[in-house]
């Protein structure tokens, strides 16, 4: 009994040990500024949690090999979420308060996100958002939180307006994953359809994250006989979805949203993927971009991974992340010395038409902290690659 | 288009892959009265060696494929003399945990070494759809059909026919007894778990073109139990009914009710037919006390 | 005071682990605070496992499940019915309960591997369910709670910790309470041997449903103040993940304990906040964890100390004084006037073709010992069932004391002063000896569960009672010195000595007894023979046995029953039966008794 009393007293006091608040401004100090990151290093969602670790990992090392910023270096605190909201929690309070990091980066699945949002803006944190575009993510409004690239708005306006204005569907279907992402997509493409194109959707179908068998959605879908499907899924499934569809003889064209739009999507659909159009928030694919920018940090990022990238990078995520981060380098760089957290925010509302690398031009304002709503319909051709056919939207 | 027909075929492709799997669990708990929750992982991990044998090492499909068979048979025999093995004389609870335990370590393991990675596997079958009697099917759905209804009918026999199987068979019927008359429980075990491993390795294999292979494909893997808790455990051929009831119930639940409430129809189908027939639509009640 | 008692350095552990837990907020800066908050909400967790798993041994993988439950109801009060939180907490916990009393019922019925099943079904249609029920829950974004308020003050994480700690001690009192209690270890015997416990008056329904919807209510509590932690709850706090951490958690910690529960809990918590920023293994290891810990610690860190250190409960040197056992009841006296206790009419069961027992008729007057005796397979064992309730006759009727009794449940006839013991012996292994005599008092108890959680004075004197009356049979069948051993640790002999003492705690009018001799060596013989015989003179039980020792037979018994291929052959005073001729060659000189 006591032994136990005593490892847990232990632990205990070795936390509260670390915890020190002497400095003026949290995070800051004269050589060095603590970034926190949180986000999925394991589970099903790891991808994307690597991704945005890579990139933040890659502009900290550029900015440190350069002597930091105003000679501050760039420390990056981050630490695994599982994609669980709980340890979501435990994370994001130890990056606050333990570590007490001057601002997040990246972030993590939408979530993992929203379960700490009242916990960062009630601890005035700035962060700046790279993976999660759930819309709630800024729903209320919080002066703390940004985000760079489009939300489920954008992503679905631009392939809602594609589908009906730019192809012409006049009998429009949905299948959409029942999580934060699906329905989110669902409820715009829901309001598009009546409030601007005055068209009614044939078929609203939704499955669970998770399934491997479309069947049943499929042919509910095939008996309401429309002419274009929206697939708003992640990639694998969008993927399973496509072939499916194509297997019970549903023959119409394929859209799909952000989530779709990897190269994952090709590899879980063989060649049912020809012809889909997704919505990317980005104006060009990572792995093929010839964006000097883009190709410049694959380079920068082949240091991580001799061997070869893993499956699926680098994504979208990675050079979202970097961008957060070279967003984050202008601020302070501006800011000088006096660095706070106030003025970090009052900082990143100043920033207009921001060129990260691989993205759309970030623009913050007082009123609105979505950096963007342009996106790029992508499609994928002949040869199995995606290929940019177009903006939508824009601020 | 025919909705019904449609609905009904698209059950019996599902319910086709749940018999795939299932019988692999089925052939685990008669002998050893597991519910074994990493068969799917198994089934899984099949999928990947043989994607690993055929793309990476650029073998044939057949070799592969029997590669990926024996390779994940020797993985379940490695499993029950580490872990398995030793829980033989401990609670039923604990064995089942183990085998969470062993599918959380296989799921996990495949993610570090593979990432996230997504792919397919390429089949021997075409997967363009025909149109018959308006409804459309693939030959490759077809083919998986065939499939399980032959690797059904072949186990049967097995268990029937060979001194083996008998053996298998009279030790799930009464350990004890089997044991006394010279039956070596260790053997069969290992043959056993060797047996389901590579029964879902090869289902992996086979129902890798029509899904795809992901460390989380084996979640299917319960629905294959699920199917055979139906169906009824004591006799194979009824388990395995029961996994195709189960695809067509989904099927049609899916379409005529809730697509999106597929899987809460599905159990809600087990609790109702547990409740009423705890031995399984076709089982035969086990003799037990009252 | 007879109570088991644990040695004093663990109240004091105990009271400076509560009083350090209370003041944290004092020392502790927030995240660390948090993460001892969301120690203690998996500690219940932990809890809730461990009594439907360690303790009542039904499996379940969707505890995760019950936990949604409780933080949904509590979420959903707060924000929709803008309840106050105080009141949706115990809600939440109590509707968690509901469905966990509701998933018992397919337990009843089922074996473990459907249970578990079922289980696992549950947690996974809970998480799917909230997952699509947008209207109410707010779907997969999940639903933002207020902070909870007294009397309009917003209650502060600190505050909130001391509102965790309160709550966490108190459900452990409580399940403390419960299993020290009667109705702990009805549940210990139901995992230990469902047939045994039906035959000590256990109701195996009422308990296992008790047992799942307690486990429920503090899954649902542990989810409800979750929900108020964090102030946020969504469907993906509550995958199947979650529930396997629970169980994880309790097999760490020791699932038969409840300290391990606090073990368990606060490791599992701590240990992976102390390793978040290694992760690409997490899974792995947590997996690997688990295996390792079934394989080579299956009762946890606390029962490798109790094993190891020696500590138990129970305090080995506890003796009370034993007084004299008073008459059970005055069946040897003026028998005749009493009528017959048991009447056994024309009775017959059959298993599918084959006819166990036909046509039995058998009488037994108060006070009588009565043998049955019969070759291997004659339908001895099975009279005994259709006896005790395990099985009903399916022709002919029985009855006990004038009351009709053939289509009353096992439970229900040890009210009524059956009792038995059984020819495999049927201990409950885990069990103290002095445990399982108690266990045979159970249906002298009249405490329910509340009254148990709450240690009521009924409780308590009624404890008092068992633990008294316990020792005094031990002394009488000669165990005293075996108190506190595991009763699988006994020798074989004691085993059936130990079954008889258990059986004649619920102080029953009728003892069955299936082979009391089997298994034992000469000396043993004797004393099981002067046993029986003080039984029915000291404590005026009437005694029916089966026995295949002769010398046993033919010295003890007022009469003898003798079956054969399920029939009565003959029937009679010892001298009568031994010269049988149908007996002689039906029986005695085909056997080799």
């Amino acid at each position: 009994m006591f032994r136990r009393y005593g490892a847990v007293a232990a632990v205990l006091s070795a936390l509260a040990l670390s915890f020190n608040s002497a400095q003026a401004e949290p995070g800051v100090s004269d050589t060095e500024i603590t970034i926190g990151m949180w986000m999925p290093l394991s589970g099903p969602a790891a991808l994307l949690g690597q991704s945005a670790r890579d990139g933040v990992r890659v502009w900290s090392d550029e900015v440190n090999a350069k002597g930091g910023i105003n000679g501050r270096k760039i420390r990056i605190v981050a630490y695994d979420d599982a994609g669980s909201p709980q340890e979501a929690n435990a994370a994001v309070r130890r990056l606050i308060n333990q570590d007490e990091v001057f601002a997040l980066l990246a972030g993590s699945i939408s979530g993992s996100t929203l379960a700490v949002r009242r916990l960062i803006t009630s601890s005035k944190v700035p962060f700046i958002s790279s993976i999660s575009s759930n819309n709630n993510l800024m729903n209320p409004f919080s002066r703390y939180i940004f985000r760079v690239y489009g939300n489920e708005d954008a992503q679905a306006a631009g392939i809602v307006g594609r589908m009906i204005d730019g192809d012409g569907i006049k009998r429009p279907a949905i299948i959409y994953t029942s999580n934060d992402y699906g329905v989110g997509g669902f409820h715009v493409y829901t309001a598009l359809l009546k409030d601007k194109f005055k068209v009614a959707s044939v078929a609203d179908e939704r499955y669970n994250p998770g399934d491997q068998d479309f069947s049943a959605q499929l042919l509910r879908i095939k008996s309401a006989n429309p002419d274009g499907l929206l697939v708003f899924a992640f990639a694998q499934e969008a993927g399973i979805i496509v072939r499916q569809a194509k297997e019970l003889g549903l023959n119409v064209k394929f859209y799909g949203g952000g989530g779709a739009a990897t190269s994952l999507l090709q590899r879980a659909a063989g060649p049912s993927a020809i012809g889909f159009k997704a919505v990317s928030v980005l104006p060009q694919t990572v792995e093929t971009s010839n964006d000097p920018k883009v190709v410049a940090y694959r380079d920068k990022l082949k240091q991580l991974y001799p061997n070869g990238f893993p499956p699926g990078r680098p994504s979208e995520y990675d050079v979202a992340a970097y961008t957060a981060g070279k967003i984050a380098e202008s601020v302070l760089k501006e800011l000088g010395k006096d660095v706070t957290r106030e003025k970090f925010v009052d900082g990143l509302e100043r920033i207009k038409n921001f060129e990260g690398v691989g993205t759309f031009p970030v623009t913050f304002t007082p009123t609105s902290h979505e950096g963007t709503n342009s996106v790029e319909i992508i499609e994928v051709g002949a040869d199995l690659a995606w290929k940019a056919i177009g903006h939508e939207g824009g601020k | 288009m025919e909705l019904l027909p449609q609905v009904l075929i698209s059950g019996i492709m599902v319910g086709s892959l749940y018999a795939l799997v299932g019988l692999g669990f089925v052939v685990i708990y008669r002998a050893t009265k597991v519910v074994n929750f990493a068969q799917g992982e198994m089934m899984m991990l099949g999928a990947i060696l043989a994607l690993y044998f055929s793309t990476d090492l650029a073998l044939p499909y057949a070799v592969s494929f029997l590669l990926a068979v024996l390779t994940a048979a020797s993985l379940g025999v490695v499993v029950e003399r580490v872990a398995y093995r030793r829980l033989l004389q401990a609670p039923v609870v604990t064995l089942i945990l183990a085998t969470v335990a062993v599918g959380q370590m296989i799921r996990a393991g495949v993610r570090i070494l593979r990432g996230s990675e997504v792919s397919r596997f390429p089949s021997l079958f075409s997967a363009d759809p025909f149109v018959v009697a308006g409804v459309s099917v693939t030959p490759l759905s077809l083919s998986i059909i065939a499939i399980s209804v032959l690797l059904v009918v072949a186990f049967i026999l097995f268990f029937r026919k060979t001194l083996i199987g008998k053996g298998m068979e009279a030790m799930s019927e009464n350990r004890d007894a089997a044991t006394l008359s010279g039956i070596s429980i260790n053997r069969t075990f290992s043959m056993i778990w060797a047996m389901s491993s590579g029964l879902a390795a090869a289902a992996g294999v086979l129902m890798a073109p029509l899904i795809i292979i992901t460390p989380d494909m084996g979640s299917i893997g319960i629905k294959g139990f699920i199917g055979a808790i139906l169906g009824g455990f004591n006799n194979i051929g009824g388990a395995i009914a029961g996994c195709f009831l189960l695809g067509i119930i989904e099927s049609l639940g899916g379409v005529y009710i809730s697509s999106s409430l597929k899987d809460v129809i599905s159990f809600a189908a087990l609790v109702l037919v547990l409740s009423l027939r705890p031995q399984g639509l076709f089982g035969s009640p086990e003799a037990k006390r009252a | 005071m007879m109570m088991i008692r644990a040695p004093w350095i663990l109240y004091v552990a105990g009271v400076l682990l509560a009083g350090s837990c209370l003041l944290a907020p004092l020392a502790l800066g927030s995240y660390p605070l948090f993460v001892l908050s969301l120690a203690l909400i998996n500690i219940i967790a932990a809890l809730s496992v461990n009594i439907v798993m360690g303790y009542a041994g039904q499996i379940s993988l969707g505890q995760a499940g019950f936990a949604a439950i409780g933080a949904y109801t509590t979420a959903l009060c707060v924000t929709n019915l803008e309840m106050s939180y105080w009141l949706a907490l115990p809600l939440g916990g109590v509707t968690a309960g509901l469905f966990g009393y509701l998933l018992g019922f397919p337990a009843l019925r089922l074996g473990s591997l459907y249970v578990s099943m079922v289980t696992f079904g549950f947690g996974l249609i809970v998480v799917l369910v909230f997952q699509n029920w947008y209207d109410l829950a707010n779907g997969p974004n999940g639903l933002s709670m207020p902070d909870p308020e007294i009397a309009g003050h917003l209650v502060t994480p600190q505050e909130f910790h001391v509102v965790i700690t309160i709550v966490a001690i108190v459900l452990f009192v409580v399940a403390r309470n419960i299993v020290v209690s009667r109705h702990g270890r009805a549940l210990v015997a139901l995992r230990e041997s469902e047939f045994a416990a039906r035959c000590m008056g256990i109701d195996i329904a009422r308990y296992k449903t008790t047992a799942f919807a307690l486990g429920a209510l503090y899954a649902g509590l542990a989810g409800g103040l979750f929900a108020g932690l964090t102030r946020f709850v969504n469907p993906d706090a509550f995958v199947f993940q979650v529930s396997i951490l629970y169980v994880t958690m309790s097999i760490l910690g020791g699932i038969n304990t409840i300290v391990g529960a606090i073990v368990g809990g606060a490791l599992l918590t701590l240990i992976p906040e102390l390793l978040r920023s290694t992760a690409e293994y997490k899974d792995f290891l947590t997996g690997l964890l688990l295996l390792l810990l079934l394989m080579f610690l299956p009762k946890g860190i606390v029962g490798l100390i109790r094993d190891r250190f020696g500590v138990r409960q129970n305090n080995p040197d506890e003796r009370p004084p034993v007084g004299e056992l008073a008459p059970f009841s005055r069946d040897t006296e003026n028998a005749a006037a009493k009528g017959p206790l048991v009447e056994v009419a024309n009775v017959g069961v059959q298993f599918g073709g084959l006819k166990a027992v036909q046509n039995v008729s058998l009488e037994i007057e108060p006070g009588e010992i009565v043998s049955v005796i019969g070759p291997n397979g004659a339908g001895k064992t099975t009279l005994f069932n259709l006896m005790s309730g395990i099985y009903y006759p399916t022709a002919g009727t029985i009855r006990i004391a004038q009351t009709d009794v053939t289509r009353l449940p096992a439970n229900k006839r040890t009210q009524l002063g059956i009792a038995r013991t059984f020819q495999n012996l049927e201990l409950f292994g885990d069990l103290s000896v002095l445990d399982n005599v108690k266990v045979g008092a159970h249906t002298r108890g009249r405490a329910g569960f509340t009254q148990a959680a709450l240690r009521t004075r009924l409780a308590r004197d009624e404890e008092q009672d068992f633990t008294e009356i316990a020792w005094m049979l031990l002394s009488f069948v000669g165990l005293q010195d075996h108190a506190h051993h595991r009763a699988d640790s006994l020798s074989f002999g004691h085993q059936r000595f130990l079954e008889i003492a258990r059986a004649l705690a619920s102080k029953p009018r009728l003892l069955l007894l299936d082979e009391p001799a089997a298994g034992l060596n000469s000396s043993e013989i004797a004393s099981m023979m002067a046993l029986v015989r003080r039984i029915r003179e000291e404590l005026g039980v009437t005694v029916l046995l089966i026995a295949h020792t002769m010398s046993l037979v033919m010295s003890l018994s007022h009469r003898i029953v003798v079956l054969d291929h399920g029939e009565m052959l003959a029937s009679g005073v010892p001298a009568e039966v031994q010269n049988d001729a149908r007996v002689i060659r039906a029986y005695l000189g085909a056997d080799d008794a």
